[in-house]
């Protein structure tokens, strides 16, 4: 059974703009981009970040199956770059951060990715899937949540975007960016 | 040299008396050819052939240590089955049926189902570093070599090789991606491993299996259980159909215990000698 959440979301655009451990040259690539992929911080108490194990495949494939106007980036270093395995058979995606104009291809895209990763019909039936993605609309920022069957992944993300009630309120500041903010002499 | 339509014809009617290093030492002879004749795609023809032979040479091991009575080994093998046929899988579909790839995969699934084992140990780790190993290139996330994981280069299949890492926790799940991460006990004299699983359905099959391709079905039920079987039950110990409750909540007010049951279809003769179940808890 496919499972949804949306919430408003802490970590903005600004929110990983700003993040300490990135270079100056990779806040602005992430600054141009329409879609970035974000690590995992914190994982177990380890002071790094981390993306999920099969990213580098992921990323690769959004940056050839997106149009070429979205501009795909992911919020790491080279250096930095680390993947997290956890082998369980919860296939567990790395999050992304989208503009809403790309949000409905880049959930097409990521479906297709997890299909030809999930060849097999019963792979695809034996095997759950979790994605965070954060949906940037102006001021407004949603995070939604799949836990479910990949097969479901698409309708239930678009409808979900779709059916969000617009009187949610935009989330405030988070306290992290004004401390990165300050720190970064950016306020 | 044998060639491949010899090749394709032995591996098209397998049996546990096929001799594989032959057939493998062949096949990387053409494979070695075609690379060296810039011919991509019958390179990657013969890794198919290659793989298939593999998965079947696999598949004869695993049987021969169920007969042997090495539960945990057959297991390990048949996860390398498993493994072999998803890599398979994308990339050839001429020789599914013909290599008894269907036949193999089907009955993979089910003896795997038959075992005990449900409790794994996951190892969470970070992977630091890692490369290529078609081309050795460390994997830089902006700068990929253009090797794809799972795509075949040259007659070779793509896998990333982690070349550091960090162990960051250990993990007890009931759905492991590596199947051989079973959960044994440890003898507390020795430290050695102890098998304490019940193979007793696991070993039903195998009595009554001649050969790694006589065909047999499973389909699992439910029914109950005489409780003698279950020794002395007290009623606020767990129930011992799985429920989670205790059995004075459960079971007890019922003429057995609820347990999974699985029903053979054997699609050939067996023995009447060996059609009674014996099934012990």
């Amino acid at each position: 059974m496919a499972e949804i959440q949306i919430e408003e979301a802490s970590g903005n655009r600004e929110y990983w703009l700003n993040r300490p451990y990135l270079s100056e040259q990779v806040r602005g690539l992430l600054d141009r981009s329409s879609v970035f992929l974000v690590p995992q911080e914190g994982f177990r108490g380890q002071d790094m970040q981390v993306f999920p194990v099969g990213t580098e495949g992921f990323f690769q494939h959004l940056r050839d199956s997106l149009p070429s106007d979205a501009s795909v980036e992911i919020a790491i270093d080279d250096d930095q770059y680390k993947e997290l395995a956890l082998h369980s058979t919860l296939l567990i995606i790395g999050g992304a951060l989208v503009t809403l104009y790309f949000f409905p291809v880049l959930v097409e895209v990521t479906s297709e990715y997890i299909k030809q990763r999930l060849l097999s019909e019963d792979e695809q039936n034996a095997t759950l899937v979790r994605w965070e993605v954060t949906v940037v609309d102006g001021e407004r920022t949603r995070k939604l949540t799949y836990e479910g069957p990949p097969n479901d992944l698409s309708k239930k993300l678009l409808d979900a975007i779709s059916q969000s009630p617009s009187d949610i309120p935009i989330n405030p500041t988070h306290p992290l960016i004004e401390e990165a903010t300050d720190d970064a002499g950016l306020s | 040299m044998r060639d491949l339509v010899k090749i394709s014809r032995d591996l098209s009617s397998p049996s546990l008396q096929t001799d594989y290093d032959p057939i493998l030492a062949d096949l990387s002879l053409h494979k070695t050819n075609a690379v060296r004749a810039g011919d991509e795609a019958e390179a990657k023809r013969i890794w198919c052939i290659e793989h298939a032979a593999e998965v079947q040479q696999l598949y004869h091991q695993a049987y021969r240590f169920l007969q042997a009575s090495q539960f945990y080994d057959a297991w390990r093998k048949l996860e390398q089955v498993e493994l072999g046929l998803n890599r398979l899988r994308r990339h050839d579909t001429e020789h599914w049926s013909s290599f008894y790839l269907n036949f193999i995969d089907s009955k993979t699934k089910a003896i795997q189902g038959l075992y005990p084992y449900k409790i794994f140990m996951s190892p969470e780790f970070v992977e630091l570093q890692k490369k290529c190993n078609i081309c050795e290139r460390p994997i830089s996330i902006r700068n990929p070599c253009g090797h794809k994981v799972g795509e075949i280069y040259n007659g070779e299949y793509c896998f990333r090789i982690v070349t550091d890492f960090e162990v960051v926790g250990m993990a007890f799940v009931e759905s492991p991606v590596q199947k051989y991460s079973v959960a044994f006990m440890a003898d507390p004299k020795t430290g050695g491993m102890v098998d304490q699983y019940n193979y007793s359905t696991v070993k039903y099959l195998y009595d009554r299996w001649p050969s790694p391709y006589h065909d047999w079905q499973v389909e699992w039920t439910k029914s109950l259980h005489p409780k003698h079987l279950f020794g002395t039950l007290r009623r606020n110990e767990k129930c011992p159909c799985d429920s989670g409750k205790k059995y004075k909540n459960c079971c007890m007010n019922l003429n057995g215990i609820i347990r999974p049951h699985a029903v053979f279809d054997f699609k050939y003769p067996i023995n009447p000698s060996l059609q009674r179940v014996e099934l012990s808890y």
